[in-house]
């Protein structure tokens, strides 16, 4: 499936650097990431928690400026968010205010304008029902699981049809089942609509399932795109079948020894650093409760 | 168990929560538990309640005032009873006057008969009142007797010892002009020693004289019975002269027609009229038509009784309120949205919300004035006074003054919680907005709004309770008519009675500022969108 890249690349990262805060005291969190990804091409990108993952995505969809380098789409600048770069949020970002269907209404009605309320309500009840919370669909966001306020959440970002999917953690929170169910459907959309994906994950198995390059980030600070492994395994990809294959024991082997070495690396980096801490444990608190006992 | 939930929730959304467990014994929940909750909940409170009441029965008459001891509960009810006759009576009034055809006389001939029997009664409880107090009067004079008696044996024992001590000491000091020092020295201590005794024997009289006064303070209930049975009566039948008046000769009906038959004969005289002032005539005619329209569009000039100064100031509160809210909620979004904008109000949020409601309205009340320097004719009163309900209340430049003040003491909680809330809006749901690119307004309404709505209704909650106790001081001061005004004229009458009144005010107000809280706070849950259900 993977696409020779020709001309310029779909989505890309060129020479970026992000860091927060005042530019004295200012650590990069990501250094130097270039990365190129194709139309239709389905990148997953794995590293451990706090090294930047979030970060990435918040560049790819404009909602942050790099402080150098540049984000392009289709060769063009990347200066502001946009529908077209669909955003799939680690914390979920579902308005508390609004139900299930309200949320994804939201979405709907701002990116399809043009729609008649019967069509924006049979859109968003197909994605409701693809992500399997039809009985939910009045519910709000309180009302519900982690695992249910992650689908939500995807399926407001599939509703709005954008090219690009970027996926931040999609499916951290779902039970196995779910979760499989939710890898198929991803790649089912992926393959008859013809998207472009970026999926964060510290998921190897599901990289190898879904994606056609898979790429680490190393240990942030300064965090940075490796080298990419290239997943040749042919598809349709059978999640029963698949651990089965050499190849794909092989590159598993490959990545974790991989990760598990940037960790290593990571720590002894950190040992040199690291200031000793006083240890120090916080007392046993509790509220005060004001009401009469529930 | 279904139907419970349901109503364990509504009670929970109207703040009574005292009330669940009431709700989850009939539901046969822990027993045990719930009976612990409700005696903690709704026992200790009512007992604590009744001991208030006990102690202040007890402690309130033995502070006596000008206006009468303090009155007790069982006084201040009987005031709230006058409170409600006093309002019954005027609104029967007003109704009769306009009644019209069968059913005015209807209405008329009853109340003659009423009248018939009120004097009756009347009679015959003037009657019991002569002979309780006859009876009574004996009694108290036995009462008395021993006291006045011990009195007046005092009273005399110190006059006489003054005068006969004076006497003696008069005709002593005679022949002291040829004694020496040693007789003189005795002399003066004898002076001394009658001085003292005097002081003695005049504190004995003054307590006598107290106690005195106290056996004569006694009240019979006896009597206390038949005086309020005679004046309850005599009340009755100053109402029924009147009501029978109005309803009668003075009626707009009654009135109407004696127009209307003027107004006819003067247009007869100036129409065949063949000698005479026919100028003189036919402004007759013309006055007479003026005359019967007013007549025909008359209303009982009803005074003003407690219900009705109660919702002059409920509107008074809720102008001040909806001015405060219109101003405070968009000015605390921009806070909210711009630091600078935040920076520029702080001066002024820090400055002006601890200044009283005494100081603003002064300055209100001259600065409306100055718009309106003849009110009557003012387009705001005039369009205010042509509104159906809002012009029996007499929306006057006071009244506005009253509302502005409470709008300027209250819009501060509103503003401050709105830029709170519009302020920790969450960076994610922002970031969901740009990701949609959304407007600014699709942003504001359907974002930021909708974030801060809870703590915006908390500030509301607390604006409504500020204003509700900022109008009765404004009122009191701008004499304007509502609540305030009632306290002040009963304070300014100054009878044990209307000092009960102002008794009734407190708990009239208190129970009213209740409500509006208890509102507010359904409200308030009804926007929060993240409290768990409460089950
Ligand atoms: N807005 C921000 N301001 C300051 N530091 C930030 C901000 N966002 C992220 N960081 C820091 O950047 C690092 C990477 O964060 P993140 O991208 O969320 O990691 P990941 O998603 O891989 O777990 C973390 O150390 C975090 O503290
Ligand atoms: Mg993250």
């Amino acid at each position: 499936m993977s696409e020779v890249i020709t001309g310029t690349p779909f989505l890309e990262l060129d020479g970026v650097a992000i860091g927060f805060g005042p530019e004295k005291t200012r650590t990069d969190i990501l250094r130097d990431v270039n990365l190129e990804v194709g139309e239709n091409e389905f990148v997953a990108i794995i590293g451990f928690s706090g090294s930047g993952k979030s970060t990435l995505v918040s560049l790819l969809a404009g909602l942050e400026r790099p402080t150098e380098g540049e984000v392009r789409m289709e060769g063009v600048e990347v200066t502001r968010p946009g529908p077209r770069r669909g955003v799939m949020f680690q914390s979920y970002s579902l308005l508390p205010w609004l139900s299930v269907f309200g949320n994804i209404e939201l979405a709907v009605k701002q990116v399809f304008p043009s729609f008649s309320s019967a069509e924006v309500r049979k859109h968003v009840d197909r994605y409701i029902e693809m992500v399997n919370l039809t009985d939910a669909c009045d519910k709000a966001p309180h009302e519900l699981s982690g695992g249910m306020r992650q689908r939500v959440s995807l399926a407001r970002t599939l509703a709005m049809q954008p090219d690009v999917l970027l996926l931040d953690e999609p499916l951290s929170a779902l039970d196995a089942l779910t979760r499989a169910v939710l890898q198929d459907e991803i790649l089912q959309i992926w393959e008859k609509e013809k998207k472009t994906v970026v999926l964060i994950t510290n998921d190897v198995d599901e990289a190898i399932l879904l994606a056609d390059r898979i790429i680490p980030l190393t240990m942030g600070p300064e965090a940075t795109l490796a080298d990419a492994f290239p997943v040749d395994l042919k598809r349709p990809r059978d999640r029963r079948t698949l651990t089965d294959q050499p190849a794909y024991q092989r590159l598993k082997a490959e990545i974790t020894s991989y990760l598990v070495g940037l960790n290593k690396e990571a720590r002894k980096l950190r040992s040199k650093t690291l200031v000793a801490m006083p240890e120090v444990k916080p007392r046993d608190f509790k509220l005060p409760s004001m009401m009469p006992g529930r | 168990m279904e139907i419970k939930y349901r109503l364990l929730k509504v009670i929970d959304t109207a703040g009574l929560s005292f009330l669940s467990p009431v709700v989850r014994l009939a539901a046969g929940e822990e027993p045990r538990k719930q009976l612990k909750d409700i005696g903690r909940w709704i026992i200790v409170p009512v007992f604590a309640m009744v001991l208030f009441g006990v102690l202040w029965s007890i402690i309130a008459p033995r502070h006596k005032t000008k206006s009468g001891e303090v009155p007790t509960p069982a006084v201040v009810l009987e005031a709230w009873d006058g409170i409600s006759r006093f309002h019954d009576n005027e609104s029967a009034k007003e109704e009769g006057f306009q009644l019209t055809g069968d059913s005015r006389l209807a209405e008329l001939k009853q109340a003659v008969a009423r009248l018939s029997e009120v004097e009756s009664l009347e009679v015959a409880a003037n009657q019991r009142l002569k002979e309780v107090r006859e009876s009574t009067d004996t009694e108290k004079l036995k009462i008395i007797a021993p006291f006045k008696s011990a009195y007046d044996a005092k009273s005399n024992e110190y006059r006489d010892y003054r005068k006969s001590s004076a006497a003696r000491l008069k005709e002593l000091g005679g022949t002291l002009l040829e004694k020496g020092e040693s007789e003189r020295l005795a002399y003066l201590a004898d002076m001394r020693a009658v001085e003292v005794k005097t002081e003695e024997l005049k504190a004995e009289r003054d307590a006598l004289k107290v106690e005195l006064e106290a056996a004569e303070e006694q009240t019979f209930p006896d009597l206390k019975e038949a005086l309020k049975a005679s004046t309850l009566l005599g009340e009755e039948k100053q109402f029924l002269i009147k009501y029978i008046d109005l309803v009668g000769e003075s009626s707009r009906e009654f009135k109407l027609a004696a127009a209307q038959e003027t107004l006819k004969s003067s247009r007869q005289e100036f129409l065949t009229s063949t000698e005479g002032d026919l100028y003189k005539l036919c402004g007759n005619v013309i006055k007479n038509e003026k005359f019967t329209e007013t007549i025909g569009t008359s209303q009982y000039a009803k005074p003003w009784t407690l219900p009705k100064q109660i919702v002059r100031s409920l509107f008074c509160v809720f102008t001040g309120f909806l001015l405060a809210s219109i101003i405070a909620i968009p000015i605390g979004i921009l806070c909210g949205l711009s630091n600078t904008f935040m920076a520029a109000m702080t001066p002024f949020i820090a400055l002006f919300k601890p200044v009283s409601p005494l100081v603003w309205l002064p300055i209100v009340m001259i600065i409306v004035g100055g718009f309106m320097p003849d009110p009557d004719n003012h387009w705001l009163i005039v369009a205010l006074a042509k509104v159906p309900i809002l012009k029996e209340y007499k929306i006057d430049p006071m009244f506005l003054s009253s509302a502005i003040t409470v709008a300027l003491c209250s819009l501060w909680a509103t503003l401050v919680n709105t830029a709170l809330g519009v302020g920790s809006i969450d960076k994610d749901h922002l970031n969901v907005a740009r990701v949609l690119r959304l407007g600014f307004f699709a942003r504001l309404f359907k974002i930021i709004i909708p974030t801060a709505l809870p703590l915006i209704f908390a500030g509301l909650r607390i604006s409504l309770g500020v204003g509700w106790m900022v109008l009765v001081a404004a009122e009191i001061l701008s004499t304007s008519e509502g609540i305030g005004k009632f306290v002040n004229d009963m304070y300014t009458n100054g009878s044990a009675e209307s000092f009960a009144q102002i008794f009734v005010v407190v708990f009239i107000v208190g129970f009213i500022g209740m409500v509006l809280d208890r509102i507010m706070v359904f409200l308030q849950r009804l926007v929060s969108f993240d409290t768990s259900p409460a089950l």
